[in-house]
């Protein structure tokens, strides 16, 4: 390797990308899975319903499952908005009455 | 102890028990129910408003790209679980899939039932008197929902 004199030399300008005027970014907040009441579902399908798609214990499902029946509703699971709505989808395709909301 | 309608053997499939009436009740229930998803929408028909709930009841841009995205899969599926409770209804043995496509389908055609039948309480039965057809709905979502325990109860742990 060669210790020659050193050339002046110019930095190459670089490209920095910047948000768009008014762009906002939103950060991907927690959202919530809530399951509601309904006179209709039994509740030994309700706690099997919960046991088979999120793969909780019988005394946790049992619990969020009277959670469901005593209160009126209960939050079943939380994630990103994609992975929540992959819940809700589950749980409608079992019947049940489920929604997602933001975590706030 | 009495036989259940299906049973669960020791080498993982179910045993179907079902009398010759409840074969040709459920077909019939089955191919009715199919009919009603494939004509009828849940603004057509509130009663099917149970089958297809809101994930997003107060926003609706995102439930509309919900439903885009999901709507017709569970369409789809629930046409399907009704073809295996068709099947089953002349099987003698059905594989764990299929118990659970079959009991998919007896709780939508229960949901569907009870929103007609305006089931508010589990344990107080509705005013059906002097009503024909709604005594025989009733009768048809009590026997449903017996047949669901059953199943659940055969089930046992999920896997």
């Amino acid at each position: 390797m060669s210790a020659g004199t050193a050339a002046p030399t110019k930095t190459a300008p670089v490209e920095v990308e910047r948000p768009e005027a008014g762009e906002v970014v939103v950060p991907d907040v927690p959202w919530i899975v809530i399951v509601w009441n309904d006179p209709i579902n039994l509740m030994t399908y309700v706690t099997w319903v919960f046991m088979k798609l999120f793969g909780y214990p019988r005394t946790k499902a049992e619990k969020l499952m009277m959670d469901v029946h005593t209160k009126g509703k209960a939050v079943v699971s939380n994630g990103t908005k994609d992975e929540c709505e992959g819940h809700v989808a589950r749980l409608h395709a079992y019947g049940l009455w489920a929604t997602m909301q933001k975590d706030r | 102890m009495p036989k259940g309608p299906i049973r669960r053997r020791k080498d993982g499939t179910f045993e179907v028990s079902l009398g010759t009436n409840e074969r040709e009740v459920l077909a019939e229930v089955a191919g009715q129910f199919r009919a009603l998803l494939m004509h009828e929408t849940p603004s057509s028909d509130p009663s099917l408003q149970r089958l297809f709930p809101p994930a997003h009841p107060d926003d609706p841009i995102a439930e509309l790209e919900y439903e885009d995205a999901v709507g017709g899969d569970l369409l789809r599926d629930r046409l399907a679980s009704l073809d295996v409770l068709e099947r089953a209804t002349h099987a003698q043995t059905l594989r764990e899939p299929d118990v659970l496509a079959c009991m998919r389908a007896v709780n939508d055609v229960r949901l569907v039932l009870g929103s007609r039948l305006d089931i508010r309480e589990d344990t107080t039965p509705p005013d059906v008197a002097g009503d024909p057809d709604a005594e025989a709905s009733f009768e048809l979502y009590t026997y449903l929902s017996w047949l669901l325990g059953m199943i659940i109860d055969e089930l046992g742990e999920p896997g």
